[in-house]
């Protein structure tokens, strides 16, 4: 008998030493749109000059990768001959308020950099205008100086470059990649 | 006259002596899984067949000299096997036989079962280091037939039976099914195959007792029985390898406490680290990993009624290759035109980001009462708790968010389990068992989404049955599931709950007929089931690793198999043989499959997979042929050929393991008793390209085939207490030959490692007490 309530009360510790607290809601998870994303790309034109009017092009995406399609992919129309000054803007609108991810990305300018690339026949100059800790440029503010008329593709892309950024496209990873239908007319 | 006589009485002498037939042979029969003396089981030599006596002993008398077979008579005692021996033989032959004592406990089918070459083969001591490769569960089971191994870098090893893996496959730890996030093909086994002692491979649809998902079938990893009533002993295992520069630290002790030797208790712990690999020409960045174990069991075992209780606990930290975490489509193009990974590492123990870390917890209580010799009910009650998180390459850009360094996304799944069974021994010949099994689980993430919250409620119950004479053999069982998932998901910023609900019957006959001494034959027809796992239903999201985006579908039916297999084992001096071929039906086989056209999102476009149905066949053939060549050295040579085809669409089934050819030559000294006796093994390995893939289906054509050559020497000495003390030295890759398998994930980005050196040394020690001989 002593035997039994000795083994017994053995198996009432494993079992209550087993029972840990769920820290975590099963029940009731957190929305994923909650959580951290680059939901809108914005890039803003200025003409240089003050005399054309702005120029403004997003993409948006509001669930993040996967999930519903994007409901905005601007295509970017420009004046021949112009020059611009473009500023880019990168937000998550899943939240409310937005919370504007530019001021982190300009924080971390050491380790990020935009790239722009153009197809064939897009008459277009692109230089970057602002300047990391490290006298590297960044490219969230960039100028766009333009030649005639002309349709293509500009890929605009955020490389993160963690320790590694040399002011070159071709490392590290891409955090933003995307194909704007431009047109300069 | 004298001298005459004298002459005739040695003439007669050395006569006699040489016609001497009066030798006797003194042996005891001893489980092969817990050593212990198996009384009353039927031994043979020649035409002559006795019993051991109820301390396993048995005793021949009357033998000529010269070499003989001592067979195990098949019975209900132990399964067919043979030992030569030669007479005359001083010392005491310890015959080690599989008994179905141990399997109608625990595998009840595995040894009725094909393929089953021999016991050695299909069950493997891990502390046999020197058949046993690796240190992960994955890499150690490759030794079986029909077995190969899905890999994420060089860390992350899962098992794959017949091109079946993670969902596919049940994995018992200790009596429990192991649960953890297995769906994931980039989730290893949260097990450390140090405790194990035994690795078995049970195929075919006959896993009926562990539940649903044996589809490709049941690895159990059971540890050796509580030592009861005997002595401490242990062992202690240390091993170092040349690439990574790692090494790990492994130790056991076991016996029993109170004067009665009724209670018993086991612990173990493992400790290993290992730091970045490296292929023939470059680091391999960020494949560091570390990991322990530990594990804790106590038992008690009187007449009627046995307990144990048992507490593991598994960990690790795992680097994921830097090179595999691709932004998009664009990056993936310019990882695979380069030979050589962008961003090579150098040698470092640390672990940078992307990494994952998986810790696993299982608990459980086994009682077992024993109602008379005929019937005992076993009732096993676990608790596991399986915390993963994954850390991605890049931190939040938010910096307050960042400063937490929180892992990308963390999954924690609790899992209750219950299992009751009853075992009846009708007669000699027939044994049944009755059991029903209960399953609870929940699911919470946070972070990232990749697989929502769920709960997780399943039941079961089932019949086995089990018929032998000394020819035939028959088992069959029955099976009926039911399983019942809620989720808890949002839909359009809604939080949804939507149950799903699957029940299926799994059935299983088996016969096995043996024909002369030498031959068995068997034939296994089965059918099997799995409901959806969550990610097939539900998982919908970037797959960093993989730079795709996958889809699951809500409406995902359950997935049913029909199995058949045929196999021939053939046994005797001049070779041991076994092939097998098997045939296995899918009614809504899930598929992970591309789906056109890619997603557009902002980190560029990505091509879409999404999981769906249809109806496959995979069907293959292993082949093993073992033959002396004189009396040191052995060949062994091991096919595996499998196909599979998706008969919906007419094509070939993604994702089969190519065919391999392996080939082993040893040599070992056959020394007896407690002699040193040391081997020396080469192995070649041959692994074909895998030429039944549908173009464009994948990023990449699958990889060339390679030949490795690996090989390991050693000594082994055998203790008082029985056990072997080991030295193993091994090179696995000795020719550093840059390759890439198709069954790894990351062979678009890295080669595989290179040469390694390994040394491992097992030392098992015994406590024998000194008040126990006075």
């Amino acid at each position: 008998m002593k035997k039994l309530v000795m083994i017994l009360s053995v198996v009432c510790i494993a079992l209550t030493a087993c029972k840990k607290e769920k820290k975590k809601e099963v029940t009731n998870p957190t929305n994923p749109n909650e959580e951290e994303l680059i939901t809108t790309f914005k890039i803003v034109f200025t003409d240089a000059n003050g005399v054309l009017p702005n120029v403004e092009a997003q993409f948006v995406d509001i669930d993040g990768p996967g999930g519903n399609n994007p409901t905005a992919f601007d295509t970017i129309r420009l004046v021949a001959n112009a020059t611009y000054n473009a500023s880019i803007t990168l937000l998550n609108e899943s939240l409310i308020p937005a919370e504007d991810i530019t001021v982190e990305v300009e924080e971390e300018g050491v380790d990020h950099l935009f790239c722009f690339d153009l197809t064939n026949g897009l008459n277009a100059v692109i230089t970057r205008t602002d300047l990391d800790a490290n006298n590297l440029p960044i490219g969230i503010t960039s100028q766009w100086v333009l030649g005639a008329a002309s349709t293509g593709t500009a890929t605009i892309r955020l490389r993160h470059q963690p320790g590694i950024k040399t002011g070159q496209c071709d490392v590290g990873e891409t955090d933003i990649e995307l194909d704007f239908h431009t047109e300069i007319q | 006259m004298k001298v005459y006589l004298l002459g005739v009485f040695i003439c007669c002498s050395v006569l006699s002596y040489s016609q001497n037939c009066d030798y006797s042979v003194r042996g005891e029969v001893r489980d092969i899984h817990t050593n212990e003396l198996i009384p009353f089981a039927r031994v043979s030599i020649q035409t002559n067949t006795i019993q051991t006596d109820s301390n396993g002993v048995f005793l021949f008398s009357g033998l000529c000299a010269g070499r003989f077979t001592l067979r195990c008579v098949p019975h209900f005692g132990c399964e067919p096997m043979d030992l030569e021996i030669t007479v005359p033989n001083a010392g005491l032959i310890v015959f080690k036989v599989e008994t179905h004592q141990v399997e109608l406990d625990e595998l009840l089918i595995e040894a009725y079962h094909f393929p089953r070459e021999s016991q050695e083969s299909m069950t493997l001591k891990t502390n046999d280091i020197s058949k046993i490769k690796g240190n992960t569960l994955g890499e150690q089971l490759i030794r079986f037939p029909g077995v190969s191994s899905l890999s994420t870098g060089s860390s992350i090893v899962k098992p794959v039976i017949n091109g079946m893996h993670s969902n596919r496959l049940v994995i018992v730890n200790n009596g429990i099914r192991q649960e953890g996030q297995q769906w994931g093909s980039e989730h290893a086994p949260e097990i450390d195959p140090n405790l194990a002692g035994n690795l078995t491979v049970i195929q075919g649809a006959s896993g009926l007792q562990y539940g649903t998902d044996a589809i490709g079938g049941v690895i159990l990893v059971s540890p050796d029985e509580l030592r009861y009533h005997k002595n401490t002993a242990g062992w202690v295992k240390l091993n170092g390898n040349s690439n990574g520069r790692g090494g790990g630290v492994s130790g056991l002790i076991a016996g029993s406490f109170m004067k009665s030797g009724k209670w018993a208790y086991r612990v173990h712990g493992t400790g290993r680290i290992n730091g970045t690999q490296k292929a023939p020409n470059y680091w391999i960045r960020n494949t560091a990993s570390n990991e322990y174990s530990y594990s804790a069991a106590l038992g008690y075992k009187g007449e009627k009624l046995e307990i144990d209780l048992f507490y593991t606990k598994y960990s690790t930290n795992l680097g994921i290759f830097t090179g595999s975490h691709i932004g998009n489509l664009s990056d993936l193009n310019v990882a695979f035109t380069s030979s050589t990974p962008k961003d090579t590492g150098s040698f470092t123990y640390n672990l940078e980001n992307p990494k994952q870390l998986v810790q696993h917890d299982l608990s459980k209580v086994h009682l077992v009462y024993n109602w008379n010799k005929k019937i005992s009910t076993s009732l096993v009650y676990g608790y596991q708790f399986n915390l993963r998180q994954e850390y991605d390459l890049h931190k939040a850009y938010n910096d307050s968010i960042a400063a937490l360094n929180l892992p990308a996304f963390e999954l924690n799944l609790w899992t209750n389990s219950l299992d009751i069974k009853t075992q009846i021994k009708h007669s000699d010949r027939f044994k049944s068992v009755f059991g029903v099994s209960g399953l609870e689980q929940s699911n919470a993430y946070s972070g990232r989404f990749f697989i929502p919250n769920f709960k997780k409620l399943q039941a079961g119950a089932y019949y086995l049955g089990v018929y032998e004479n000394e020819k035939w053999l028959f088992d069959f069982g029955l099976r009926y599931d039911y399983s019942k998932l809620q989720v808890f998901i949002y839909e359009e910023d809604v939080l949804t709950k939507p149950v799903k609900q699957f029940q299926n019957p799994s059935a299983s006959a088996g016969i096995s007929r043996l024909l002369g001494h030498h031959w068995i034959v068997r034939m296994n027809l089965g059918t099997a089931w799995r409901p959806p796992s969550i990610n097939e239903l539900y998982s919908n999201g970037l797959h960093h690793g993989a730079a795709s985006i996958e889809i699951g579908d809500a409406q995902l039916k359950k997935e049913i198999v029909y199995n058949s297999q045929l196999g021939v084992q053939y046994k005797s001096h001049i070779a041991k043989v076994d092939v097998s071929v098997f045939y296995n039906y899918f009614d809504g086989y899930i598929n992970l499959q591309p789906s056109l056209p890619p997603m557009l999102t902002i980190i560029g476009a990505f091509p879409v997979f999404r999981y769906v149905q249809s109806n496959t066949q995979i069907y293959g053939l292993n082949g093993s042929i073992e033959v002396p060549i004189g009396k040191h050295v052995s060949y062994q040579f091991q096919g595996n050929l499998l196909l599979g085809t998706d008969l919906r669409n007419n094509q070939f089934l993604y994702g089969m393991p190519s065919n391999r050819i392996t080939q082993r030559l040893r040599f070992s000294t056959l020394g007896t008793g407690n002699k040193l006796n040391c081997f020396v093994e080469v192995e070649l390995m041959d692994v074909f390209k895998q030429k039944r893939y549908v173009d464009n289906s994948d990023y990449a054509s699958p990889p060339k085939g390679y030949d490795l050559l690996s090989a390991q020497a050693g000594i082994i000495k055998k203790m008082n207490s029985g056990e072997n003390l080991q030295v193993v030295l091994a090179c696995s890759n000795l020719t550093n030959l840059s390759y890439r398998d198709y069954m790894n994930r990351f062979r678009y980005f890295t080669d595989e490692s290179g040469r390694n050196w390994t040394i491992k040394v097992l030392v098992p020690f015994s406590i024998i007490k000194k008040q126990s001989r006075l």
